[in-house]
């Protein structure tokens, strides 16, 4: 069967400064400054950053790294 | 940790009943030996024998798969099991999904045989687990159609186990959705 299907990812802007530790997906984060829910596939640069700062899910790249 | 009292709560208001998303995911799909978080000791607070505070992790590109059940119809139950002296608890959970379509009896067809961790979210927001390492729950469930003067089609899912019910107060992470490809 063909394959038509991809995993998911980041969206571009993000990408571009992030890489996620997990297949992106919704997380759900119980506490702290960065509790919320928040869909990694479509997550904004501002919500990005938070999640980052609260070591959840996403690192930020190195200098080096990005393209 | 030490009960004092169990006094009434005047805050808390207490609505019955569970929210529509029911979490499952199977055990295997949890982190080798780590994974599947469990209460850790030592227990200070009242209650925290039955905490989970840390976050499940799952293996890379598993998490948990929601599944909608009608409001009004899921209910968790526990009964004690066992003779005197040698009881347990088992705890039921029986919902419904709205409708009788292939894709519906194919989701819980391939489910009824797996070894599954639940999450369910009471009306105040906590979260109850079903299952642990080596107590897992049960997914089974039966249909109907419904008749054409009432009733309801769909799917009656009811998820049981033994042992006690957790609370989870982690992250939770969803199972990842593949998505179409547009350069296939």
């Amino acid at each position: 069967m063909e394959n038509k299907l991809k995993k998911p990812s980041l969206p571009a802007d993000v990408a571009k400064e992030y890489d996620s530790i997990i297949v992106p997906t919704t997380v759900m984060i119980s506490k702290g400054k960065a509790q919320g829910t928040y869909d990694l596939t479509k997550i904004s640069l501002v919500d990005a950053k938070k999640l980052a700062e609260a070591g959840k899910y996403l690192v930020a790249k190195k200098a080096t790294d990005k393209k | 940790m030490g009960f004092e009292s169990l006094k009434k709560n005047k805050i808390r208001d207490n609505a019955p009943g569970l929210r529509k998303n029911i979490l499952i995911a199977e055990r295997d799909w949890f982190v080798a030996n780590t994974g599947l978080k469990a209460p850790v000791a030592p227990f200070t607070n009242p209650g925290d024998s039955l905490r989970i505070t840390e976050s499940h992790e799952f293996v890379e590109g598993f998490g948990f798969v929601p599944f909608h059940s009608t409001l009004a119809t899921a209910e968790l139950t526990a009964e004690n099991v066992g003779e005197r002296e040698s009881r347990t608890n088992n705890p039921s959970l029986v919902a419904q999904h709205p409708g009788l379509t292939a894709e519906i009896v194919e989701f819980f067809q391939s489910r009824k045989n797996g070894d599954w961790i639940v999450l369910q979210q009471t009306l105040a927001g906590e979260w109850i687990q079903m299952g642990e390492d080596g107590l897992e729950a049960e997914v089974m469930f039966s249909f109907g159609s419904g008749r054409v003067d009432g009733g309801y089609q769909g799917v009656t899912a009811t998820i049981s186990n033994y042992g006690k019910p957790y609370f989870y107060e982690g992250d939770i992470v969803y199972h990842p959705a593949v998505v179409p490809d547009p350069e296939v």
